[in-house]
């Protein structure tokens, strides 16, 4: 009997989460998808394989801290759930319908904090966001792994690998048999990739809960690479997607503004944070328009030098769209060549609305769209310049 | 697709005479040709006859005419170099020149004189309009009294000595011979068939007199023989000048560019106390602002504010109330401001034609045009500036 | 579910004991078990009996279990937390967390945290603890006087505001030197005045007026007693107003250097226009003066400044004058 109850139990801990050397935050993405793997171990894990074993002090005190974990936990769930009720009655509202986002307008109004990273703000969180996760146990009582690669170090990440040649296999068999049968993979469903990245390494490593080498990340991108290029990659769409990444950044980076509508029934698209070496603008584009410039109120006789008139060209130019819009600009600081360089990129930034993505692209390549980060150069002591030296004499 | 066709024939012609003529010739020959001439030129080289049919079209001043009033100045130095380099002398007829030559000719001259000011940015062809009008002067047997830069005797003067008759004054002796002799090359035809006399004996010295009765052409030699008294002669030049004038017996063209210049706060002569003297203290400042005044008929005046006749610190704006000052303006009022603009795009299509024409532009890439519309502004001197020579 | 809950945790500590001891329960199941096993035995041969002399333990107080999980959730909150007061934790029934550490540990606890008692917090001014102020504040309150109920319509009923400050200290004596300072403000445009009364009025009062905002502003602060200071500024803007329609012998004498804007028939342009306009006229001839809209567009283009409209106006007015011809 009581091997019995020891055999439950010890199913109930593995399930727990047993603490594991490698911390990792709490982020909900890679929170389930731990959880995930965790399941499959428990699953391996059968009650009928328990034998009746000595249990090691070591194991002893595995079991002994997920416990303590477990319990700890509890209780924390427990007292945020009271503390939300708590705060709804504090605020007024109602417990039932009070959600997180409720919890931090509350928190933000009770108690404002002027500290600019958010992170380092007060907050009420729920225990999953703030504890991370752990590793579930590798191992049952007696001390035999469950997982047939545990012997690796890396079983969760072997396991993919084994996973991932598994599909490119089916997907190669696949193939074959429609190859046989004359039949052609389906144009229509063919798995859109732009727009989509590999995971990254460090988030990769949160999924597998387990830290891997460049190496071995590059194993997993090439044959990722090649189960993806298969032609009949669409038919195991769910599996290659949960270790696809939308390009986020960039994605909205090509997002291109909808121009809007002013009082004279023009489109205009005005560009905001023009920035170049210490100047500022702000850039409005209308079209149509007869290419008439007003910098601050001036026209392009605002810069006298020729080059800076070349830097307000060049974006024109080079989108045909000189003559065919006209051009406010708001610029101060700097000198006239970095105001010159804000309003070339304020324009490019704009004139994108109005043109096609082939010029857009093209806008990209020849680096119109590429903000200019340079900033001046410190001097330094003991030189004359950033760079320059003291005239040397010999005495 | 005629057009352009139309206009190649006629480049294709023209280079033919050239390298058949020589390049003089060829200049005296180009407006003669009549049926052939491009749309960008007019055949009406008589400034008179201009009106709106010829608005931004050239015309060409005959050689001879040029030299007679251009000779000492009245060119920007920079489109006589363009001149000699096409062998014409070309001007555009454009709307402030029309404007001023309209008042002109309608105007009643036995009313006292009226002042007309050009003002505008820089480089927006204040000078050219004045040398249009002044062509038209020299063709209607007007007098010139032209400055062409006034500010060169408060910048750069040649020689500053003190005054002989007057306490604390300067005298600019070799400008006002340069200036007289400017003033003869100008007008000697003209002085020769007047016939005008002065009406009172002048004495520079105890021998030296030009008696009551004689010419002014000798009283212009004597000034330019005793450069001492250049700057006496030109002032009983100008007055005897305003005097003939009201009486009837000539008419006169005033023309003073930079004339902002005499209301400057200095200038940069230095008196003998090492002080910047103002531009009051220059003897020939003043026989200058005296024909500008009111009280004299039968004359026309055509002044010019500029920017860069200001030194630093005084060049904020082009606007004539401003760069006069509050004296200025009240010595000029009641004036008529002409504001000198930029190129229209018609004018500025017909300048890139005749640069095209000159085979000064050669290459042509697609929008060149609207390329230099957009570097330059439009205005004249900056698109002279994009395709000068290296 | 949430009276089930409150009841289960608003009885207090006891019954968390309970809760506590139960689950040590459950987790000592296991024990029995893990007992049974046999240790390794230590081979002792000579079996020395170790005497430890037990220490006196130091009794401790027990850390009494915060207030706040006593608390009912749905207690009265403004009785828990009356007034402005720093952050407590054990009186705020909140598992906040605040501070930053390296990722993957979690942000410190409430308890023993000093930045949350750093910034302010607003717990004493909780949505019903405001509406609970204003309930109790509202019989106190008087009816809002009919026909003032906009701001321009008690802006001109009321046109001067006068500005004063209460102090409250803690210091010996209860009079703050500033207390006395009175400050009475009023739009310009709300007095009456001619051409010449408001110039003057304006040099007499000086940089107390804006421009901008067209406000003038008296401060006095020289009497010891507000009730003064008051009567004082009342006194200077009586005295200023009527000072300023006083028209004194030596103000004739005013030059045009003296002069604050441009007035054409003071001034030399006036002269040459008459003169251009008679111009050879017989002698007794009535005189043509120059029209007023030519004056006046030389006053617009000297008092305005110049800009292309003005220039334009001026020029129009001139070629009207002098009888040229338009094209």
């Amino acid at each position: 009997m009581a091997v019995r109850v020891f055999g439950v139990n010890l199913i109930k801990t593995n399930r727990n989460l047993l603490q594991n050397a490698c911390k990792t935050p709490a982020t909900t993405f890679g929170h389930t998808a731990v959880a995930q793997l965790a399941t499959e171990v428990t699953v391996q894990a059968s009650p009928a394989a328990v034998q009746k074993q000595k249990v090691s002090k070591a194991m002893r005190a595995y079991l002994k801290r997920a416990n303590e974990h477990d319990e700890f936990m509890k209780t924390q769930h427990l007292e945020f759930q009271i503390g939300k009720r708590h705060l709804a009655n504090m605020m007024g509202a109602d417990a039932e319908t009070f959600t997180q986002e409720d919890i931090n307008e509350a928190i933000s109004y009770l108690f404002p904090s002027g500290l600019y990273d958010p992170k380092a703000r007060p907050a009420m969180k729920s225990p999953e966001e703030v504890f991370p996760a752990r590793k579930a146990a590798e191992f049952d009582e007696t001390g035999r792994p469950f997982h047939s690669m545990f012997y690796t170090g890396k079983p969760n990440f072997f396991q993919l690998l084994h996973d991932i040649v598994e599909e490119t296999r089916k997907l190669a068999d696949l193939e074959e048999r429609m190859l046989r049968r004359g039949n052609k993979p389906d144009e229509n469903q063919k798995l859109e990739m732009s727009g989509f990245q590999l995971l990254p390494k460090d988030q990769l490593e949160l999924v597998l809960v387990e830290s891997i080498a460049d190496i071995e990340y590059s194993n997993f991108t090439n044959s990722m690479d090649r189960l993806i290029a298969s032609p009949y990659a669409y038919k195991s769409k769910a599996f290659i997607e949960r270790f696809l990444k939308p390009l986020l950044d960039q994605s909205k980076q090509l997002e291109v503004p909808k121009p809007k509508i002013d009082e004279q029934g023009r489109q205009f698209i005005t560009t905001y944070e023009c920035l170049r070496k210490t100047a500022r603008a702000d850039v409005t584009i209308r079209l149509p328009g007869t290419g008439k410039i007003s910098i601050n109120g001036k026209d392009i006789s605002y810069f006298e030098d020729e080059n800076c008139r070349e830097q307000l060209l060049f974006p024109l130019q080079f989108s045909e769209m000189l003559g065919k819009v006209d051009v406010e600009a708001n610029v101060e600081g700097g000198g006239p060549s970095g105001q010159a360089g804000a309003i070339r990129w304020g324009i490019a930034m704009s004139l994108r609305s109005f043109v096609d993505q082939e010029m857009i692209e093209s806008m990209r390549l020849a680096g119109l769209l590429t903000r200019d980060y340079r900033r001046r150069e410190r001097k330094k002591f003991g030189q004359e310049g950033a760079r320059r030296k003291y005239t040397w004499k010999k005495r | 697709m005629k057009m352009i066709r139309n206009r190649l024939a006629v480049q294709l012609q023209r280079h033919v005479l050239q390298m058949s003529m020589s390049t003089n010739a060829a200049a005296a020959a180009a407006p003669a040709e009549g049926a052939a001439i491009s749309e960008f030129r007019t055949a009406v080289t008589n400034p008179g006859e201009h009106s709106a049919l010829q608005v931004a079209k050239f015309y060409t001043i005959p050689a001879e005419q040029k030299k007679q009033i251009f000779a000492g100045g009245g060119l920007p130095k920079q489109y006589e170099q363009q001149i000699k380099t096409f062998t014409e002398a070309c001007l555009m007829v454009r709307n402030p020149a029309l404007e001023v030559l309209e008042y002109i000719k309608k105007a009643d001259l036995s009313k006292p004189v009226v002042r007309y000011l050009l003002y505008g940015e820089n480089g927006t062809g204040k000078t050219l309009t004045m040398a249009h009008v002044l062509h038209y002067g020299a063709l209607n047997d007007f007098l010139l009294v032209h400055v062409p830069w006034a500010p060169n005797w408060m910048k750069r003067p040649k020689e500053a000595s003190n005054a002989a008759g007057q306490e604390g004054m300067i005298d600019l002796p070799f400008d006002a011979a340069a200036w007289l002799v400017h003033f003869k090359g100008q007008n000697s035809k003209l002085l020769q068939r007047l016939e005008l006399k002065t009406s009172k004996e002048y004495v520079w010295s105890k021998r030296e007199s030009t008696p009551a009765g004689s010419t002014l052409l000798e009283l212009v030699e004597h000034g330019i023989a005793r450069i001492k008294y250049a700057s006496e002669t030109t002032a009983a030049l100008i007055s005897e000048l305003k005097l003939l004038s009201t009486a009837g017996k000539c008419k006169v063209m005033v023309a003073i560019d930079g004339y902002n210049a005499f209301f400057h706060p200095v200038t940069r002569i230095f008196s003998d106390n090492k002080q910047r003297v103002t531009p009051d203290k220059i003897t020939l400042t003043h026989p200058f602002l005296n024909i500008t005044r009111y009280d004299w008929t039968n004359g026309v005046c055509i002044l010019s504010v500029d920017k860069i006749a200001m030194t630093e610190g005084h060049m904020d704006s082009y606007m004539p109330r401003y760069l006069l000052g509050t004296e200025g303006f009240e010595h000029l009022d009641p004036f008529v401001p002409i504001h000198v603009e930029n190129y229209s795009d018609k004018e500025f299509h017909s300048y890139i034609s005749y640069y095209l024409d000159r085979h000064w532009i050669n290459k042509t890439p697609q929008g060149f045009e609207e390329q230099l519309k957009f570097m330059s502004n439009k205005n004249p001197y900056a698109l002279m500036q994009l395709v000068r020579a290296l | 579910m949430a009276n089930s809950l409150t009841r289960f945790w608003g009885q207090g500590s006891l019954q968390k004991h309970v809760v506590q001891t139960g689950l040590r329960g459950f987790s000592s199941q296991q024990n029995p078990e893990v007992e049974e096993e046999e240790e390794f035995r230590v081979l002792s041969l000579r079996t020395v009996k170790q005497q430890f002399q037990k220490r006196r333990e130091v009794k401790k107080d027990p850390v009494t279990p915060p207030r706040s999980n006593r608390m009912a959730v749905d207690q009265d909150w403004t009785a828990a937390w009356p007034g402005p007061r720093s952050f407590h934790p054990a009186s705020v029934p909140l598992p906040l967390r605040q501070g930053f550490t390296e990722r993957g540990a979690a942000a410190p606890s409430k308890f023993a945290n000093a930045e949350l008692m750093k910034i302010p917090n607003f717990l004493h001014l909780t949505p019903p603890a405001i509406r609970q102020q204003c309930e109790a504040l509202k019989k106190f309150c008087t009816p809002w006087p009919k026909g003032l109920e906009t701001e321009a319509k008690w802006q001109r009923h009321f046109p001067v505001e006068v500005i004063t400050t209460d102090y409250l200290q803690a210091l010996p004596t209860i009079r703050n030197p500033e207390a006395r300072r009175v400050t009475v403000s009023l739009k310009l445009s709300d007095l009456k005045f001619d051409a010449h009364a408001r110039d003057k009025f304006l040099r007499l009062v000086g940089d107390r007026y804006d421009k901008d905002t067209d406000i003038l502003t008296f401060v006095t602060d020289r009497c010891p007693l507000r009730k003064q200071n008051y009567d004082y500024a009342l006194y200077l803007l009586t005295a200023c107003y009527h000072e300023s329609f006083v028209t004194e012998p030596w103000e004739a004498t005013k030059s045009e250097a003296d002069m604050e804007v441009y007035l054409f028939g003071r001034n030399k342009s006036k002269l040459s226009a008459e003169e251009i306009l008679n111009w050879n006229a017989a002698e007794g001839a009535p005189k043509v003066e120059p029209s007023p809209s030519y004056g006046q567009s030389v006053e617009q283009l000297i008092n305005e400044g110049e800009n292309e409209y003005n220039l334009t106006k001026y020029k129009e007015e001139v070629k009207k004058m002098l009888n040229i011809a338009s094209q």
